[in-house]
Formats: structure tokens, C-alpha cells, sequence
């Protein structure tokens, strides 16, 4: 369960049985499937755990996080956004484990004083998160390569980042 | 206005203002409660509606029964585990499989663990902020914070600069605005009552207990491979124990793992000794009035199934740690038997429910139960286009069921378990309610109450802190005798099977009771209830028209603020709900006058 002090965690959160909602795990599912990232980085599918992802995020060096979010832009456009930009805009959805949403586990964590040093969300906005069952809406779905490529980019900007 | 009295002798109004706490959660636990309150502001009648069908029972007919447990975990993410336990027990009693001993050991010790670690995480991240007011803890004096904890713990972090750190991290969060867990507390509110100094001691605690719960979860995985929804398995457990130097390495269980283990325990054993139940106390002596709130169906009836065997394959009485029974009418000298395979005994009633039954002035036995939706409103819903402002509690208004033992609305929980363990003559649970309670200056009485309900889990953590040191004690002496069986494989081929059999599996989870009825057909299961703990307590109203456990103990509780139903809270949380819900207070003409999450 503890990882090591420099680990670089990719985490994908959200319910796959609830169209939209299912963008952040179907982007960590297509970043296994391809095995061409980075390395070394932990691909975690985070579903609806709430709190139990709390001790992910104390232990994580850097995190990047795929979600689907409301910005009120066109359905699957991307918006990145980085640390202290990051809790007004998402996650005000409740995930599980009593409603806890993910700025509540990032509260939490910094509460305890342990939290990333390096965070961004990659957020894409979603068109439905309403119909049970369902997959994810076409423009989300095409989404999902433009979010690995954001993450990417952003991989290697911490990479750059530690080499100068 | 209309004035009635239930069976189970509650007196209900109608009348009034109609308040809904409706749910948001759309992923687990859905529940919504509407009250009816008085021109004083006093709770005159309380409904309890659950939002959203499980549908796990049609799911499972005609699988494997041995796959069960692996379906109805997920019932829960919360108190994961337990669904899983009931499963495998119902099959094992339907196909008479006997356990291992050690099998039994570990079991015990998955859910003593997941006790401790839910009813923590229920005191701390789910319940504390009803009582305690965090932006008071910003205004504390470090110093006397520190003076109180020494005072009433040995715990070591108890520094003013301990607590002067965790002030400094609080203010940050809050004044970054982004208050997260915080942000949907009724900070300020008149029924607060703790000085600062205690309200930062308990914040401090929150942030602990946020950072040691996670270590408690560590027993789920060494035994059962992953948390949540550790893995589990019909005739044992799927834990292979290898202590020798040799070949260990791929054992789920080796000297390192038992270390780990007993470890935890005993660290879990010291949290709950020197910070969780001194909190409770010192919280609970600040809110005397609420051992008086919200009793309900406490001091009337409650029900235990019983758990923990000390004994493989042994249910009875003499084995469980905590007993089972039943207590009717309040009267504690005599603990009623309870057998969930007689068929007058446990029954499912759905006149007010949306089922549908060939006879719904009958109860089912969960062996004959039926799950059919059958979705209506009564005539007097009150709606708009997209919403429903008021069920109609005269008509179908849950998709719980009304359960009943022998007729009666039942309580369940750790309050009935600390109860009936007290009246089975438990030493141990007698000793640690007879000393709090005196601690306190309070009456036995005075457990059949919000607070009672909240003390209760809390001594019952305590209880369960101690056993779990000396199950962990017992796996390690009987692998060191040579054991290190963990499961019975003789029956697991379908093949040696009966045609036909059926079975019932019952686990006391952290919230109460819990019932798995299964039969099985030429290998297959033919039929699946579950009667979980929510049911009892959240239950609607039944063919009789008594009124459950939630709609009881809301009645009588004065809001100091209709808009701010803080009181609300309180007592629906002391039941450790399994659900998450969002207040919606709705004005006399069905306007809505404010809306609040409630976590």
C-alpha cells in the first residue's frame, strides 16, 4: 500500500457504468492497454472510492487526475488545470464511501499535511452523466487520446523540470 | 391535521410544516427522511424513505452459489466485507460444510478489524462535526487544549504545539476557502455546545484518526488479498499459511504478515483506548439532553443475530461472543430466542412499500421472499413536474421493506448488541457500559438515546479493539500447534450437493443485523433475499402501521432551527445510516426555504 517518496501516480476517477462519469477510468484502461508512457508511473483506476484513495494521494510525489467536469464548455473539450487552481473546479460530484468527493480526499489530505507536491487535473467536460448503463457520449470518447497526450506532455514537463 | 396512535404506541401529526432530507448521492446509499413539525418547532411525525432499489436478489438467481458473496459484496463499498460473510455462511449451512478452525479465527478477525475501522471512521469523519464546531476550534487557546488533553488522556501528541500546528492547517484550509470535508457543517449553529478548546482537541483527532484508519485496513488485505472487497470463499478462507523460513514468501500469511497484524491490533487496541473513547466521553458530558432525544424504538424492542464464534461451525449461544436474542417491550431480564429459519419469525412486510406481493397484508419469510417492483405514489404525493416535494406515507412510499420479528418493529445496531450482550450477562460489555455510564453520572436509561446509540458503538469499538488482540493471539498460537488449515474443499464440487437445499447466513455488521437466505436448486441458487441492517432501522411502515426505528427516534426532537436541521442529523447519524443525503427544508405552502448537504 505505501509506494516510495518519488512516485508519479496517474489516476482515473469516476463510475464506467455511468456514461460520462466513466472518462477517467477509460483513460487509465487505454494508457494499460497501449504501455507506451513514461516510466515509471502508477496507473490507478480510482472508480468511486472516496476515501480510500486518501492514502494514494499522501504517498503520491506527483498526480495527474482524469475526470470528467462540468465547465460549462462543448462536450469533450479539454481543460488542464495545475495545484491551487484545482479544488474550486471539480470533484464537487460525490464519489462514494458517504459522499465523499475527490476535493474532500484532497482536503483530507492536505489537513494531514501530506499531499502531492505536483498536481493537475485533466479535466474533459462531459455531455451526459445521467443515463445508467451507458458508455461514454462520442465527443468524450474522442477525447480519451488527447487526454493521454495531455498527460504525457505534462509527464515530461515534471521530467524536464528535475533535469535542469 | 390528523392525530393517530401506532401499535408500537407512537402518537403521530400530520400537520404542521413538512420538512424533506432528501438524497444526492446517486452511487450508494440513498435514503431521503420527510418530518412534519409542530408550531414549536417539535418533530410530530417522521418519514423514512429509501430512494433506490438494490436489485441484487434477481441478479443472483440461477448463479453459482458459491459466486454469491462475490455479487453482494458490492452491495456496500462502505462496510465491505460483510455481505460477503453472510453469503458464505448461507451457503455453508444450506450444504452443510463445516469451517476450519483457523478459517473461523481469521474470519472474526477481518470483522473485528472492519468494526474498529468503521465505527472510527463513523465517530470521527461521519458524526463528529454534528457535535463539533470547527471554526470554535480556531479560536482556542493552544495552551488549554493542551491542558485538557493531559487531562483526560495519556495520549503523547497533547503539546500546545501540537495543537497549535493543527490550528495553523485548519485556518489554512478554511481561509483558502475551500473548506472540503467542512464545507457543509452548520458551523456556529446555538445547539453547538463545546468550549474551543475541546472542539480543536476533537479536530486533531479527526486528522489522526483520518491518518490511522487507513493503517486498520491493512488486516482486510493480508487475509483477504485487497481493500475494499477483500476476497473470500465458501468452506474457509483463501489465505494459505506458510510460517516456515522456506517458501513463505508466496503465502498470504507468513511470519512477517502475522506481525503486521498483531501490530495494528494492538496499535487499533491503544487509539480507541486513549483517544476515541476519551473524546466520546469528554463530547457526550457536554450534550446531557441528547441521552434523552431520540430513543424510538430503543427502549422497546431490539435484535441481535449474534456473532463471533469462538467455535468453528458452532452458532449457538454458548460459542458467540456476542449473543443473539431479541428484547420486547423494553423488558431487559428476559431475552426473547431468536431463530431466523423459523418462518413466523422474521417476515418482510411491503403494503408501504414498492414491492408487490400476491398478499400484501401478509409477511414473507426471506426463504419465500419475492422481489417485484411494483413503483406507485399515493393519492396525496405532492409534486411538481420534476420533483416530489412529499411522498404519500399512507400509500407505498420506500423501496425498503417493513422487516418484523414476530410482528414487531425491531431496532438494531451496537446499541442492541451492547444491550442484549448486557442482559445475556456479558462481563466484560457490563462492565464497560456500568463505568461509562457512571463516568457520565447517567442513568442505564439513558442509553436508549441519540447519544446512548453513539456511546454504545464507541464501548462496543473498545470491545471489539480488545478482541481482535486476542483472536490475533489465538491464529498465532494454533498455527504454532501445528495447524495451518484454513478451508474444507470436501463439498465444494457441485457434485456432492443435494438437489435441493436451503440455508441462512447472518453476520452482525457494524450497522446491525444482517440476513442472507438462499436456496439452492440442482446446484444453482434458485432463490436469494437479503435483510439488511438499513432495512430494520430505515423501514417504513408496515401492514399494521407500526412505524420503524429512524421514523420512532425522530419524534419529539425540537429544531432550534428548521432552516439548519442540525438535530436531524444527530439523530439519523447515531445510527450509522448507510446512505448520504442532502436537506431540502420545505416552507408550509411546499416552497423550498433552503437547501444543505448533509454529509
Amino acid at each position: 500500500m505505501t509506494t516510495s517518496a518519488g512516485n508519479t501516480v496517474l489516476l482515473g476517477i469516476g463510475n464506467t457504468l455511468w456514461a460520462d462519469e466513466g472518462f477517467g477510468p477509460q483513460v487509465v484502461a487505454r494508457m494499460r492497454d497501449r504501455g507506451d508512457l513514461l516510466p515509471p508511473v502508477e496507473l490507478v483506476d480510482g472508480g468511486t472510492q472516496g476515501l480510500y484513495l486518501l492514502p494514494l494521494v499522501q504517498d503520491a510525489a506527483r498526480m495527474i487526475v482524469f475526470d470528467a467536469v462540468d465547465f460549462g464548455r462543448p462536450p469533450g473539450e479539454m481543460v488542464v488545470l495545475r495545484d491551487d487552481e484545482i479544488p474550486a473546479f471539480f470533484g464537487q460530484r460525490p464519489l462514494s464511501l458517504h459522499q465523499t468527493g475527490f476535493t474532500d480526499v484532497l482536503a483530507a489530505a492536505e489537513l494531514t499535511g501530506r499531499r502531492p507536491q505536483a498536481i493537475t487535473l485533466v479535466g474533459v467536460q462531459y455531455a451526459d452523466i445521467d443515463t445508467w448503463g451507458g458508455g461514454l457520449s462520442p465527443a468524450v470518447a474522442a477525447a480519451i487520446d488527447l487526454a493521454i497526450e495531455t498527460g504525457r506532455r505534462e509527464l515530461q514537463s515534471w521530467e524536464d523540470a528535475t533535469h535542469v | 391535521m390528523t392525530q393517530t396512535t401506532t401499535p408500537n404506541g407512537f402518537t403521530l401529526d400530520d400537520g404542521g410544516r413538512r420538512i424533506a432530507i432528501d438524497p444526492v448521492t446517486r452511487i450508494e446509499g440513498h435514503m431521503r427522511v420527510e418530518v412534519n413539525i409542530d408550531g414549536g418547532n417539535v418533530i410530530r411525525n417522521a418519514v423514512s424513505i429509501g430512494t433506490m432499489w438494490r436489485g441484487l436478489e434477481p441478479i443472483l438467481k440461477g448463479r453459482d452459489p458459491r459466486d454469491a458473496w462475490a455479487f453482494v459484496q458490492r452491495i456496500c463499498g462502505v462496510c465491505t466485507g460483510v455481505h460477503a460473510l453472510a453469503s458464505i455462511r448461507s451457503v455453508e449451512d444450506a450444504l452443510a460444510i463445516q469451517i476450519p478452525t483457523n478459517a473461523n479465527t481469521i474470519r472474526n478477525i477481518m470483522h473485528l478489524a472492519l468494526y474498529v475501522h468503521d465505527h472510527l471512521v463513523h465517530f470521527y469523519h461521519l458524526h463528529a462535526l454534528d457535535w463539533v464546531d470547527i471554526v470554535s476550534a480556531l479560536s482556542a487557546s493552544p495552551k488549554a487544549t493542551s491542558e485538557l488533553q493531559q487531562s483526560i488522556s495519556p495520549w503523547p501528541n497533547s503539546s500546545p504545539g501540537y495543537f497549535k500546528d493543527v490550528q495553523e492547517r485548519v485556518k489554512k484550509l478554511v481561509g483558502s476557502g475551500q473548506l472540503g470535508p467542512f464545507r457543509n457543517g452548520y458551523w456556529g449553529h446555538a445547539a453547538y455546545k463545546l468550549p474551543p478548546e475541546a472542539n480543536l482537541m476533537a479536530v486533531a483527532h479527526y486528522i489522526e484518526a483520518l491518518n490511522f484508519q487507513r493503517e486498520i485496513v491493512k488486516i482486510q488485505a493480508v487475509f483477504g488479498g485487497k481493500n475494499p472487497h477483500p476476497m473470500w470463499l465458501v468452506g474457509g478462507v483463501p489465505s494459505a499459511i506458510n510460517m516456515h523460513a522456506t517458501g513463505s514468501s508466496g503465502a498470504s500469511i507468513n511470519v512477517e504478515r502475522m506481525n503486521l497484524v498483531a501490530s495494528i491490533a494492538a496499535q487499533s487496541l491503544t487509539f480507541i483506548e486513549q483517544v476515541y473513547v476519551p473524546d466520546l466521553l469528554a463530547i457526550a458530558s457536554f450534550y446531557p439532553e441528547w441521552f434523552k432525544n431520540g430513543g424510538g424504538l430503543s427502549s422497546k424492542n431490539l435484535l441481535c443475530y449474534g456473532e463471533f464464534p469462538t467455535r468453528a461451525n458452532d452458532d449457538s449461544n454458548a460459542s458467540l461472543m456476542l449473543p443473539r436474542g431479541a428484547i420486547i417491550n423494553g423488558d431487559l431480564s428476559k431475552l426473547h430466542e431468536v431463530s431466523l429459519k423459523d418462518p413466523a419469525q422474521v417476515q418482510e412486510f411491503v403494503p408501504h412499500s414498492w414491492y408487490r406481493y400476491p398478499d400484501e397484508k401478509a409477511g414473507l419469510h426471506p426463504w419465500d421472499g419475492i422481489t417485484e417492483l411494483e413503483f406507485r405514489l399515493g393519492a396525496k404525493t405532492r409534486q411538481t413536474q420534476d420533483k416530489i416535494e412529499a411522498f404519500d406515507e399512507g400509500e407505498k412510499y420506500s423501496y425498503i421493506k417493513a422487516p418484523r420479528w414476530k410482528g414487531h418493529a425491531m431496532e438494531t445496531g451496537p446499541l442492541a448488541r451492547m444491550v442484549i450482550a448486557y442482559a445475556g450477562g456479558n462481563a466484560r460489555v457490563k462492565d464497560l457500559v456500568d463505568s461509562s455510564l457512571k463516568k457520565l453520572g447517567l442513568p442505564l436509561t439513558a442509553l436508549f438515546s441519540t447519544l446512548g446509540r453513539t456511546a454504545a458503538r464507541g464501548l462496543e469499538s473498545l470491545w471489539a479493539a480488545e478482541q481482535l488482540v486476542e483472536q490475533v493471539a489465538y491464529l498465532q498460537a494454533t498455527i504454532k500447534s501445528g495447524n495451518e488449515s484454513t478451508t474444507n474443499t470436501e463439498k465444494w464440487s457441485p457434485t456432492t450437493w443435494p438437489a435441493e437445499a436451503k440455508g441462512v447466513g447472518f453476520c452482525e455488521a457494524p450497522r446491525g443485523a444482517l440476513g442472507h437466505w438462499i436456496r439452492i436448486k440442482d446446484q444453482k441458487i434458485e432463490n436469494y433475499q437479503c435483510v439488511v441492517p438499513t432495512t430494520w432501522n430505515a423501514s417504513p411502515r408496515d401492514v399494521q402501521g407500526n412505524i420503524g426505528a429512524y421514523e420512532a427516534a425522530l419524534l419529539g426532537v425540537h429544531l432550534a432551527d428548521p432552516k439548519k436541521p442540525l438535530e436531524i442529523l444527530r439523530v439519523i447519524h447515531s445510527f450509522d445510516p448507510c446512505l448520504a443525503c442532502a436537506t431540502h427544508v420545505i416552507g408550509p405552502d411546499g416552497g423550498e426555504l433552503t437547501v444543505a448537504r448533509v454529509l
